[in-house]
């Protein structure tokens, strides 16, 4: 035999239901405006403030991706770092960058204030693309080209570390960026904390 | 205090002739499995402990070699995989067990038989994950497993096949406990227990159940694509072959986020309990916090990709989930300042138990408002993946999941086991352990602000992280003598406690009106309640004067039954056997155990496949599978009691 539901959603009556005081209106009042200030901060910050790195995310095949990071280091191949290229592409041009277990391939050198059109991607697992010491964060996946566009904002010799776990020589997987200054001169290696113009504090991903 | 009797005599006389073994295998009771659970998950707790001191040995200087890369690499990935799976999620099913049927006047749970195979099957599986640590074999891509590097390309040995099959186990258990507890508390409740009366524990539990119930199937199907990639050559996560690397991590983090409102929810649950009785005033906003329980239960469901803000999602997803990862803040922080409100103007009482839950609310905080700050995309880029992160989930899993367990562990023991744990003794376990905390998990933000990845096995010098690294390990070894101290406490008190009665706290919940610890009946007389605070309403009339008190349900549960009290609300004091008062109770059965055992076969067989071992493989396969389907027909056709 059926019998009556109880849910124990009835009203509740008590204190609680008391008509609020008016400080703890004007309180909530000044919580949701500062909500909405904060929410529009986001995109706004996005868009204008610079701070954040779009990137252009495209899906391609890795192994060609590789072949056209090989093809792109023996064109513009400079120098070589204990048998890694050394790559210096011509301001304006696309730069391409590989992670591969455990490596970041090539080695590239730009050049402080010119623009570049970086292409990273990944070859066989996820890695993760950190600037050190400057701390910009990516994922880098297999089958995505992640596309930014970079202005180097500082001058220094700087090192990418892989920040996604990707195996056992995950912690040996560092990669180098070197930045020469506005006058295609190389910086001591220990500047490259050194900013110069730099708004907003990141270098290497300026939109 | 001290006057009360120690255990009451039924707990000896209930157990006729089988070995104390024997009556753990067979055991359908829902406080023994809820104690089976307790320390089995500590024993695990202890063991992901243990994994983590050697992680932190290896990264107390730079360039250290006390680990290998490989044993590092396992170390962290099983340091994850246990505390969360083994550790924090079972200590929470201890608690569900042992209090849920006492919170609501219930005699067990709705599938008692289901119950036990619950955990079996998280046992067995514990220790078919567990296992190949010591052979240094052990699972070692993380503990969120990111596929393709999870699969059998990039992983080929056996540590990852262990991950896989050991997770779908302690799935099943998960899923098969929630069904139980969601069906037990909608169904069991006693007369005039309507949800609105529910003790805060029970309610968010209740929010728990659902959140496995619906997270649980998704790491399922995940897991199932990687096991089918893993052993049968398919494609899922193949990049080779057209798949898409995103498809994993999206699969995981829409089980993974709900996954840690599973850890946090019962704890909050467990401190809604110790702060209103210690405070000796009804928790404060009551109906707010159930709500903000469920609403926590619910958004955690659309926040998932912000754990993927770094993939490259586009302003537009990344802004998404960003404003509702910081909607969460609002229900969490509603109980935050509920808890602070039920302690404002209360007469305070710092037992052990106390102590653990203000700890809880300082701590969550600040793990919480680090949360906010990687809920934003663009501070979120700065930190992903750094030891920021560690820092972050670890004030959050640490200062509240287990703090909050710490807590429900010295308020409920009594409960349990009719003695008080030492307070002294808990009193050097809290302070200990909070300072040794804060020196572990404190310093990691600071290295993580300065580009310190997670899961690296060693680094260079002259980064600036060696300071932070060396406090770090300074800090979790001092966690290891204040666990030890709670350890020897607990074994302790269980022989040497203060004997206590029922209600030691004097707390105004049903499951403190009956004997502890408390018949195998649990109530002799279905009690009838009337209000959130049965035994106050008793005892301290004027703490709850200003709750509605109604006797909802009342006639429909006497029409039905005729075996209910209908004396006011009282404290038993029934020391009979169930069988004395003709109690139908479930009987003993071993099938639960043996269907848990054959599914553990069946899995392990898969072990042996890609080695080519086709013998010990099928011969595991079919010998388990019968063996699980056999029992589990024997156990489907024998009625739950045998003496009716």
């Amino acid at each position: 035999m059926l019998t009556k539901v109880h849910t124990g959603l009835d009203a509740v009556p008590g204190v609680w239901w008391k008509p609020a005081h008016r400080a703890e209106k004007m309180w909530v009042a000044i919580a949701f405006a500062w909500c909405m200030v904060l929410f529009a901060m986001m995109p706004l910050w996005h868009w204008r403030g610079g701070q954040n790195p779009s990137g252009i995310r495209r899906k391609v095949e890795p192994r060609a991706f590789y072949a056209r990071t090989v093809e792109f280091t023996k064109q513009y191949q400079v120098g070589e770092d204990r048998g890694f290229p050394i790559v210096q592409p011509p301001a304006g041009s696309d730069v391409y960058l590989t992670a591969l277990t455990y490596q970041w391939y090539p080695i590239l050198q730009l050049v402080q204030g010119e623009k570049y059109r970086l292409h990273i991607s990944a070859l066989d697992v996820n890695h993760g693309f950190s600037l050190y010491p400057l701390n910009v964060n990516f994922q880098i996946i297999p089958g995505y080209d992640y596309a930014l566009e970079v202005t180097p904002t500082a001058s220094g010799d700087f090192r990418i570390i892989c920040n996604e776990f990707c195996g056992i020589g995950h912690h040996t997987m560092v990669g180098r960026v070197i930045v020469l200054d506005q006058r295609g001169e190389r910086v001591s290696d220990n500047s490259n904390a050194r900013l110069t113009n730099a708004p907003g504090g990141t270098t290497g991903a300026q939109p | 205090m001290a006057t009360v009797a120690a255990s009451p005599t039924y707990t000896a006389s209930a157990t006729p002739q089988r070995s104390r073994l024997m009556s753990w295998l067979t055991t359908t009771d829902h406080k023994v499995i809820g104690t089976l659970y307790l320390h089995t998950s500590l024993f695990f707790f202890v063991l992901g402990g243990l994994e983590a001191l050697l992680i932190r040995w290896q990264l107390m200087r730079p360039n250290s070699v006390v680990l290998t890369a490989d044993q590092y690499n396992q170390l962290f990935t099983m340091h994850g995989t246990t505390m969360v799976f083994l550790a924090i999620m079972p200590l929470s099913a201890a608690f569900f067990n042992y209090l849920i049927p006492l919170q609501i006047g219930a005699r067990d749970v709705a599938f008692p038989r289901l119950n036990a195979f619950s955990y079996w099957i998280f046992l067995l599986g514990g220790v078919f994950i567990t296992l190949p640590i010591f052979f240094w074999v052990a699972p070692d891509g993380g503990w969120f497993g990111y596929a393709p590097l999870s699969g059998r390309t990039y992983s080929p040995g056996p540590n990852m096949d262990f991950w896989v099959l050991g997770l779908q186990i302690l799935g099943i258990s998960s899923l098969a406990a929630s069904f139980n507890f969601a069906t037990t508390i909608i169904n069991m409740r006693a007369p005039g227990m309507n949800l609105m009366r529910m003790p805060m524990f029970t309610w968010m539990s209740f929010v728990t159940q659902f959140l496995i119930i619906l997270s649980f199937p998704v790491i399922t199907i995940a897991l199932v694509f990687l096991q089918f990639d893993r052993f049968f050559g398919t494609t899922f996560y193949q990049i080779s072959a057209g798949a898409d690397p995103l498809l994993w991590q999206h699969l995981f983090w829409i089980f993974g986020h709900p996954e840690v409102y599973i850890l946090i929810l019962p704890a909050f649950g467990l401190v809604s309990e110790v702060l209103p009785t210690n405070s000796r005033k009804p928790l404060f906003g009551y109906p707010v916090m159930a709500y903000s329980g469920i609403l926590i239960g619910f958004l955690g469901f659309g926040v998932w990709a912000h754990h993927m803000f770094a993939v490259g999602m586009g302003p537009i997803a990344d802004t998404v989930f960003g404003l509702t990862t910081m909607l969460i803040a609002i229900p969490t922080g509603v109980k935050i300042f509920n808890w602070i409100f039920t302690m404002w103007g209360g007469s305070i009482r710092f037992t052990a138990a106390m102590k653990f839950a203000i700890a809880l609310i300082a701590m969550f905080v600040i793990g919480g408002i680090s949360g906010i700050t990687h809920a934003s995309p663009p501070s979120d880029l700065q930190q992903t993946d750094t030891y920021y992160i560690v820092a972050h989930f670890h004030y959050v899993l640490f200062g509240g999941a287990i703090l909050g367990i710490f807590a429900g562990i010295y308020h409920y023991f009594p409960k349990m086991y009719g003695r008080t744990m030492n307070e002294t003794l808990g009193t050097w376990h809290f302070w200990l352990n909070f300072i040794a905390m804060n020196l572990t998990f404190f310093p990691m933000h600071f290295a993580g602000m300065l580009g310190m990845p997670r899961r690296i096995y060693t680094y260079d010098a002259g980064q600036g992280w060696e300071l932070f690294n060396m406090m770090s390990t300074m800090g979790a070894f001092l966690l290891a003598p204040a666990t030890l101290i709670f350890i020897y406490n607990f074994f302790r008190s269980k022989k040497h406690g203060e004997p206590c009665g029922p209600n030691p706290w004097d707390a105004p919940t049903l499951e403190w009106s009956i004997p502890s610890p408390p018949p195998e009946y649990n109530f002799a007389k279905i009690p009838m309640v009337t209000s959130r605070y049965p035994l106050w309403d008793l005892t301290h009339p004027e703490r709850t004067a200003e709750i509605p008190h109604t006797q909802t349900g009342w006639t429909e549960a006497t029409q039905q039954t005729g075996e209910h009290d209908m004396a006011p609300m009282h404290i038993e004091t029934e020391t009979r056997t169930a069988k004395e008062l003709g109690i139908p109770m479930p009987s003993s059965t071993i099938k639960p155990f043996f269907v848990a055992l054959g599914i553990v076969l069946m899995f392990s067989g898969l072990l042996f496949l890609p080695k080519g071992m086709k013998v010990p493989a099928f011969a595991l396969m079919f010998g388990g599978t019968a063996m699980w389907v056999g029992y589990l027909y024997a156990w489907l056709t024998t009625p739950l009691e045998d003496h009716h």
